[in-house]
Order: structure tokens, then sequence, then C-alpha cells
């Protein structure tokens, strides 16, 4: 198609906090500046900065692209913030992706970040203004009505119960437990914990959903002439692709995400993909509710329709299995401040790729990866595919 | 990189830090108050409620039939000109027993949302209301259910003009989906006048329309 092929060669990140000190240009500085130093470059080997953070209303912060913009390095460089809810943090990279291989640039710093403490009492306020202000707002929805509905149908759609559901997150919060920023890995945890923790609203339960976070991650974009000089293991950018469906999300079918699958098309016939289920090694699908990853592993192609819950059952999507999933341990392991939380998962796929993920590193010598983010008012798919070959 | 790194960055805070005067912070609240235009499809729907019916809006072209009514069909991107009265009844497609409120305080008797499939819209085509009447453990997907209005001179042209729905009870038991929703016949005798005082409220909103669309076109 015409466009240069683009590396990932650096990435850096904070704890995921459920309140941090720092303030989110703080936040933005660390991650940056280790994602610099993890690829020995410095500020002045940056052309642009992309930045991606969720809606304003967060933390009040009018905005907030230009208010992080010193933490994210942007002074005096093109400097864009993307937003496309909690898609963001996967959508950021691909923004950056297309600012490298447009030959526009040969270094993208690429930064996401999220203080969702600040707003009180509790951050789902800053998503009650999602709904449709004159047809749905009125009714006084809250957040968690419009997945507890969704997951209903999923359920109802495939005949799955609870418990089925209930073991993704036990194998993510597993899986945290080996990663130095998560807020909630538990090597301990067990289906019947989910299914004892509140109950929200039928039929989440609190353990079914990720926590909400402070927290920010950066990685390092290069074109490949630069990147073979930085590094000696770039990770390469395979395939992106994002999708949107219909903001009428009362009018379209619940139990199946359409949307993902045209996002996870687009990036698969980039990237030259034929058999996804036999070429892609490590899966990091957006996992904000368990049910989530089986919804998303479905709409990847990755797992037919109401047989995802049984890759965990089977052990294919443990850290140790044919196809892991979520093996940094995930949104509701990790934590979820929303754009940083995605782009944690393409990091993961950088370290994992790499050989560097330490206690996480799924056997093997995976070669190749896909992280996806989902967000919007439930209609935005993101993905992005990375490998060790160009 | 992170097998060799063994601290990362960040200072988690607890909320007694904030309680114990252990970190500063600085408290501020915003108050906003917005008046939101209604539209020109919307502002139908909110009629057509005020006058006791849920409106739909149907594409010729791709015969959909979608509610809440909109003015342009997103399949073909053509205008949706034809307004189409809906039944107030409809199916379950999802539900929640929802037990907390927004700010995370917990609730005794749960509020149920649902996605309800509206009668006369096309398959999978709801909207998102409440259930009542009903008991928690017996709200199924599937379920047939009815709107409770407002009496009449209490509706304002909101989605609350519906207060909720409720399940409709099978008249004839065994006798398939056959059923008769509850006030069925009274609305049988002054649907007329219905019809013609909803039509009074639309009358305005097609012209708006009819003239938006010629000058688009």
């Amino acid at each position: 198609m015409g466009m240069r092929k683009v590396a990932v060669v650096g990435a850096g990140m904070t704890k995921f906090m459920r309140r941090a000190q720092e303030t989110g240009k703080e936040l933005s500085w660390q991650a940056t500046r280790m994602a610099l130093e993890s690829c020995e470059m410095t500020l002045d080997d940056i052309e642009a900065v992309c930045l991606g953070t969720a809606p304003d209303a967060f933390d009040s912060v009018h905005l907030k692209g230009e208010y992080l913009s010193d933490g994210a390095g942007a002074w005096g460089k093109p400097f864009m913030r993307s937003y496309v809810g909690g898609g963001t943090g996967v959508f950021a990279p691909i923004q950056g992706w297309y600012h490298v291989a447009s030959g526009l640039f040969d270094t993208v710093l690429v930064v996401c970040e999220e203080k969702m403490s600040s707003y009180y009492p509790h951050a789902q306020g800053a998503f009650l203004t999602i709904f449709d202000h004159t047809t749905e707002r009125a009714l006084k929805p809250n957040l968690l009505w419009i997945f507890a509905l969704e997951m209903n149908r999923y359920m109802q759609t495939y005949g799955l119960t609870k418990e089925d559901i209930a073991q993704v997150a036990v194998k993510n919060k597993r899986n945290a437990a080996d990663h130095p920023c998560a807020l909630l890995g538990d090597p301990d945890i067990t289906v019947q914990d989910v299914l004892n923790s509140e109950l929200l609203a039928w039929p989440v339960n609190r353990l079914d959903v990720s926590p909400v976070s402070d927290g920010a991650v950066t990685i390092v974009l290069a074109a490949e002439h630069v990147a073979k000089r930085i590094t000696d293991k770039p990770v390469w950018i395979q395939g992106v692709g994002w999708s949107l469906d219909t903001a009428y999300w009362t009018n379209r079918d619940l139990a199946y995400p359409r949307y993902v699958e045209y996002a996870a098309r687009m990036a698969y016939e980039m990237a030259g993909i034929k058999e996804p289920r036999k070429e892609i090694h490590i899966v990091e699908p957006y996992d904000p509710f368990d049910y989530k990853e089986c919804h998303h592993l479905e709409g990847l192609l990755l797992a037919d329709r109401g047989q995802a819950p049984q890759l965990v059952a089977d052990g294919i999507s443990l850290r140790d299995g044919n196809m892991p999933v979520c093996p940094s341990g995930g949104l509701l392991g990790v934590g979820n401040p929303i754009a940083a939380a995605g782009l944690m998962k393409v990091a993961e796929l950088f370290w994992q790729l790499r050989g560097e993920a330490g206690a996480r590193q799924v056997p093997g010598q995976p070669k190749r990866g896909l992280a996806q983010a989902w967000g919007d008012l439930m209609q935005v798919g993101t993905v992005v595919i990375m490998g060790t070959n160009p | 990189m992170t097998s060799k790194i063994d601290k990362f960055p960040g200072t988690p805070l607890r909320e007694e830090d904030f309680k114990e005067g252990k970190i500063l912070y600085h408290h501020d609240e915003m108050n906003g108050q917005f008046a939101w235009d209604t539209g020109i499809a919307i502002g139908s729907y909110l009629a057509a409620l005020k006058a006791g019916v849920i409106l739909g809006s149907h594409c010729r072209t791709c015969r959909k039939t979608v509610v809440p009514p909109r003015t342009v069909c997103e399949w073909c991107f053509r205008p949706m000109d034809s307004y189409v009265p809906l039944r107030d009844t409809g199916t379950v497609n999802t539900f929640s027993l929802c037990y907390v409120t927004w700010d995370m305080k917990r609730i005794k008797d749960p509020e149920i949302p649902a996605v309800i499939e509206i009668d006369g819209a096309s398959p999978l085509h709801g909207i998102m209301h409440k259930l009542g009447e009903v008991e928690p453990d017996e709200v199924k997907i599937g379920m047939r259910v009815q709107a409770v209005w407002k009496p009449e001179e209490d509706r304002e042209g909101s989605i609350t003009d519906i207060l909720y729905f409720k399940p409709i009870k099978a008249l004839h038991r065994g006798f398939g989906r056959r059923e008769v929703p509850e006030g069925h016949q009274r609305r049988g005798k002054d649907s007329g006048l219905l019809l013609r005082s909803l039509w009074d409220h639309l009358r305005p909103c097609s012209t708006v329309l009819r003239t938006l669309h010629g000058q688009a076109g």
C-alpha cells in the first residue's frame, strides 16, 4: 500500500493505582521517561507526539491534551490528542502508526494517561453523560446498566452461566499476580470468590468488573531504518483496524460485537493473516468486564460464537495454553485507567514478543500478538497486530 | 524490560490519606445546567409520547422501522421521512436487576432496566426503559410487556411519560402468543381522537422535516 514499516522500540508504564498521588502530567512524564530510557533515546530524538486520554469530564480539565502536553513531552512538536472512549488506548498507537507509516515522521511517542480518581464521589458519574440526553438520561441510568444488559443478552443467547464467565476474571486476576504494576492481582482467587462478591447489577458482581484506576503508559514508535539502528529486537506493527457501530445501541445485536469483527478483518488483511486462530500467538482483548473478553474473542474470530468461555475451561487461553489471552492480567487484574489500560496491552505484546515479560512470559517464543480495545457507547473496536517479523 | 525493572513509578494513596489530612488536595464543585433542543425527529417522538404513542420512523429503501425515530437512515444515508406509530407493547430483549446507584450506594429494591423490542419496529430494534409491577425473580428475556403511561394530563413530552413497562398477562392461556393488552378496547373507542391529536402534534415537525430535506436535496 505504499506505507512504511513501523516498529515499537521502547515502552514504559507506571503502576496502576486506585488513587495516585501524582497528577496526570506527572504520571505521563514518568511513563514517557521510562519508555525513552528503555530504548536509550531522548526527547530530542522524537519528531511528534500522540496522546490518548478519556473524556475531559473525568478530571474536569478542559482540553486535557493541552493540559497533559508537558508531561507527554509535546512542547514544540506536532502534537495531537485522540479520543474514542475506551478504545483510545489502542487507537492512539494506530494514530502514531500512520504518522510514521505515511512518511511524515520517523519517530513518534504515543502517550496514554488516565486519572479517574479525581471524580467525586465515584468515577461512574463521569459516564452518565454517555447516554442520550433526551431519550435515555431522563430515566437516570448508570453505567453498570449497559454492561449488565449486554452481559445478560450474551449469556441468554448462548446459554452461558455466571460460572462460565467468572473463570475469565479468575484467570486474569491470577495472571496479574505476576505483574509488578497490577492493582488487583491475586494468585489464589477462585470462581466462588467471584460469584460470592457483592452483587451490583445482576448479572454483574463486583469481581466481574475492572477497578477504577490511575496510571500512564508510553511507547516509542520508529520507522524501519531508524528502528534497526535503535534496537536489534524491534517489534513490528503488522496490521491495524478500527470500526464504529451504530450509536443507537438498543437497535442492534447485543450478543455479538460486529464492529470488533470489522476492525479485526481490516487488521488481518493488512497483516496478511488468513487463519487468525493459528497465526495469532498471544491475544490481549479488552476486558473491562469478564464477559467482554469472551465477547471480543468471538468478534476477533478467535473463538466460535458463544464458545469463548470454553477456552478458559479447556486451558487454551491460560498463560501456558495454546493461545494465551490477557497474559498481562488485563484490565480485570492490572487495572483500568481507560486509555492507559489499552496501551498497556500494546506494551505487554512488546515485552512478550521480545521475551522480556519476566514472570509473565508466555512460553514458546511467541511471534505474533493482537491487542484490542473497545469503547464509546459500546460501539467502537480498535485492533493492533504486532509481530517479530516486519 | 519489565523483567529487569523492579521499581515502577507511582505513589498509591488510600482514602484515609485524605480523611487524615496526610496529603493536600483541592476540592471544587461544578454546577452545569443545560437545555437540549429536541431536534426534529426526537421532537416528534416526544410529542407522540405526550399523546400516548411510541413513534418510529421508516426507511422505504431499506424497509427498516427504527425507534426512536431519526431523520437519516444509517444504512443508505437517505432521509427517513415517514413516521410510523408503533404499538406500546414489546418483548424484553435483555434486562438487569440493579442494586446500586451511580455513586455506588446500595438500594434495597432493585431497579430493573431493560431493552424492550417495540412491536412494529424491525427485529432487535428497541428502546431502553424500566420494568415495573413485576417481581425481580420473575423477569425473563422474551417476556411480553406493555407500557404503563402517566395520566394524560401529567404527560409533558418526555420518555418518562411512560412510567415503566409491565408484563402482559395472556388472557387465553395455551392459545399460543395471543394476548389482549390491557385497556385495548377502551383505546379502540377513542382512537380516532387520539390519532387526530397526535397529528396535530406532528404536523409542524413534518413540515420542518420536509423543508429541511427539500433544502438538502
